[in-house]
C-alpha cells in the first residue's frame, strides 16, 4: 500500500522532493543543451572552414583561368594584336592566286576589317573572274565582292581592269597535312602545266586558267606579264 | 507452494540476521542527531527512551513541557533534527467522503465541518488531508494549533531542524506500508494509554481511499477486548466487513504474549508492532 504522509508542520503541501527533481531535471537539460549547442558550433565552424579552403582553392582557380583568358601581360596582348592585324593571311591569298596574266595595279590591305581593296589589269574578262572564283574557292576567304569592270581598248593592247574587294578570314585552321598535300599537288600541276605551255601560248588557255588558275599562272611563260 | 514458502522463510532468517541501518553500531557524528518523540494524553517519550508521565493527562501544556525536557539541547552548532509523532488526544482523524476538490487544502473546511458535528470543542486545531486519486475518500488528521505552534518555536530557539509533526496513525502505517496490502482493509493502530486501557484508532478503507474512520476505547477486562470492539466498529461504519485487518499495536520483541492480551482470534488480524513501541 501507497502509505500516506502527513506532516502538520507543513500541511497540505507536497514534498520538495518533486520539485527539486524538477530541478535538478531542468539543470541536466540545460546542461545538455548547452554542450549540444556546443556541438553544432563546433560543427558549423568545421564546416566554415571547409567552405573557406574550397573559397580560396576556387580563387586561385578563378587567379588560373584569367590568366588564360585575359592576363595584364602585355606580351601577350601584342601577340595577340599581332595575329589579329596580320597580313599574312591576305599576302597568301594574293600570291596563291596571282598568275602572269594579271597586272596588279593597286593593292590596299586593310587590317582593321580585314578587307582587300585591289585592282588588276587583265587581258580578259574571262580571266579577271576566274581570279574571283578562286579566291571565293578558298577557305581563307569570307567574301569576294567585284566592285567595278572596265573594259579599256589600249593602244597597246585590250584589256580589262577590275577592282576588286575580298574579305579574309584573320585565323584559318588549316591542317598541315593538307596544305602539305596542296603544295605537292600543286608542284606536280606545275610541272605538268610547263609541259603542256610549251605547245600551247599563254593567251590560248584561258580555260584552263579558269578551271585552275594556280596552275595556268605557272604555265604562262614569265614574259606574259606586263 | 511450500517450496516458494520455505524460500522466504529462509530470505526472512537472512533479514534477521542481517545488522539494522539505524543500529546502534553505525555510529554519528556529533554534529548530527535525530530525535524522534512520542506525546500521548498520558506520557512522553523519546524512541527507546523511558517514559514520561505528563504532570496533568490531557493537557497542551503539561505536554509541551515535556517536549521541551525530552526535546535535545544541542551544545555545539550542527544538524539537529526533531520529529514529533503525537498520539490520541492530541491527534484527531476524519474520513472524508468524496467530494470534487483537486487539491489537499480544498478539503480543510470539509474537515473542519466534520470536526463541529462530532462536537469539537472552540480551541483551534490544525488540519491536513492526504492527497490522492480521483473520487476517493481522504483522510484528514487534525493536531491542536497551540501543540503544534510551540513545537515550532522551541524548535526555532533551540535552532533544530523539525522534521515534522506527525500523528500516529499515518506515522505507524507509513513504517508498514510494506506489509499492508490495498484493498477492502481495515487498518487499526492500538495506543497504550494505561497499562489496560487502549485507543482503537480503526480507519476503513475500500478501493484506494478511505471509506470511514472511527477512534473506540479498548480495556482489557476480559479475553479477546479488541475482537469485539472491531466488531462495534464494523458494525457502525462499514456495511460489510473487510477482508483483512490489520492492527499495529504493541508487539515489539515480545510479540505473541502482547498480542494475546488484547486479541484472542489471533488468526482474523494481522498484527504489526508498532514503531513507538519496537524499541522498548
Amino acid at each position: 500500500m501507497k502509505a500516506p504522509v502527513i506532516d502538520l508542520h507543513r500541511p497540505n503541501r507536497p514534498g520538495a522532493a518533486v520539485g527539486l527533481l524538477a530541478l535538478v531535471v531542468g539543470i541536466v537539460a540545460l546542461i545538455a543543451a548547452m554542450q549540444y549547442r556546443d556541438a553544432l558550433k563546433e560543427q558549423g565552424e568545421a564546416l566554415d572552414e571547409r567552405e573557406a579552403t574550397i573559397a580560396k582553392q576556387e580563387a586561385k582557380f578563378h587567379v588560373i583561368s584569367n590568366a588564360h583568358r585575359e592576363s595584364g601581360d602585355a606580351r601577350m596582348a601584342q601577340l595577340m594584336a599581332q595575329q589579329r592585324y596580320a597580313t599574312e593571311p591576305a599576302r597568301d591569298l594574293i600570291e596563291g592566286g596571282w598568275h602572269q596574266n594579271i597586272a596588279l595595279l593597286s593593292l590596299d590591305f586593310v587590317t582593321a576589317s580585314r578587307q582587300i581593296n585591289m585592282q588588276f589589269e587583265t587581258r580578259s574578262v574571262q580571266e579577271a573572274i576566274s581570279y574571283a572564283d578562286w579566291l571565293q574557292a578558298q577557305p581563307g576567304a569570307e567574301s569576294v565582292a567585284i566592285k567595278r569592270q572596265i573594259q579599256k581598248p589600249g593602244p597597246p593592247a585590250p584589256s580589262v581592269e577590275t577592282s576588286l574587294q575580298v574579305t579574309w578570314k584573320a585565323f584559318v585552321a588549316r591542317p598541315v597535312a593538307a596544305s602539305a598535300v596542296a603544295a605537292a599537288a600543286s608542284a606536280s600541276a606545275a610541272s605538268a602545266a610547263s609541259a603542256a605551255s610549251a605547245a600551247s601560248p599563254a593567251s590560248a588557255a584561258p580555260a584552263a586558267s579558269q578551271a585552275r588558275p594556280q596552275a595556268s599562272h605557272a604555265a604562262h611563260p614569265s614574259g606574259a606579264r606586263r | 507452494m511450500s517450496r516458494w514458502s520455505d524460500h522466504l522463510e529462509a530470505l526472512r532468517s537472512v533479514a534477521k540476521k542481517r545488522p539494522k541501518l539505524n543500529a546502534p553500531s553505525i555510529k554519528t557524528p556529533a554534529f548530527m542527531s535525530r530525535t524522534t518523540i512520542w506525546i500521548d494524553g498520558r506520557h512522553a517519550r523519546t524512541f527507546g527512551g523511558a517514559p514520561m508521565p505528563l504532570s496533568s493527562a490531557n493537557d497542551v501544556a503539561a505536554a509541551l513541557k515535556a517536549i521541551e525536557t525530552l526535546a535535545p539541547k544541542p551544545a555545539n552548532l550542527g544538524l539537529h533534527a526533531l520529529r514529533v509523532v503525537v498520539g490520541a488526544p492530541f491527534a484527531r482523524y476524519h474520513a472524508l467522503p468524496w467530494q470534487p476538490l483537486p487539491k489537499p487544502q480544498d478539503w480543510v473546511a470539509a474537515a473542519r465541518v466534520q470536526a463541529v458535528q462530532m462536537g469539537a470543542g472552540t480551541e483551534a486545531w490544525r488540519y491536513a488531508v492526504t492527497d490522492g486519486a480521483w473520487e476517493q475518500g481522504r483522510l484528514a488528521a487534525a493536531i491542536s494549533e497551540a501543540l503544534c505552534a510551540s513545537i515550532e518555536r522551541l524548535c526555532k530557539t533551540r535552532k533544530l531542524q523539525l522534521l515534522g509533526i506527525e500523528p500516529a496513525y499515518t506515522f505507524a502505517m507509513q513504517k508498514h506500508a510494506a506489509r499492508i496490502r490495498d484493498g477492502a482493509i481495515a487498518i487499526v493502530a492500538l495506543e497504550e494509554t494505561e497499562r489496560d486501557a487502549a485507543i482503537a484508532h480503526i480507519g476503513l478503507r475500500r478501493g484506494g481511499g478511505w471509506t470511514a474512520f472511527i477512534a473506540l476505547p479498548v480495556t482489557r477486562t476480559r479475553e479477546g477486548a479488541l475482537d469485539g470492539v472491531l466488531r462495534d466498529a464494523f458494525a457502525l461504519c462499514a456495511d460489510t466487513p473487510p477482508e483483512r485487518r490489520y492492527v499495529i499495536g504493541p508487539g515489539g520483541p515480545g510479540g505473541p504474549d502482547a498480542r494475546e492480551r488484547w486479541s484472542a482470534d489471533a488468526a482474523l488480524v494481522e498484527w504489526l508492532p508498532a514503531p513507538w513501541d519496537a524499541a522498548t
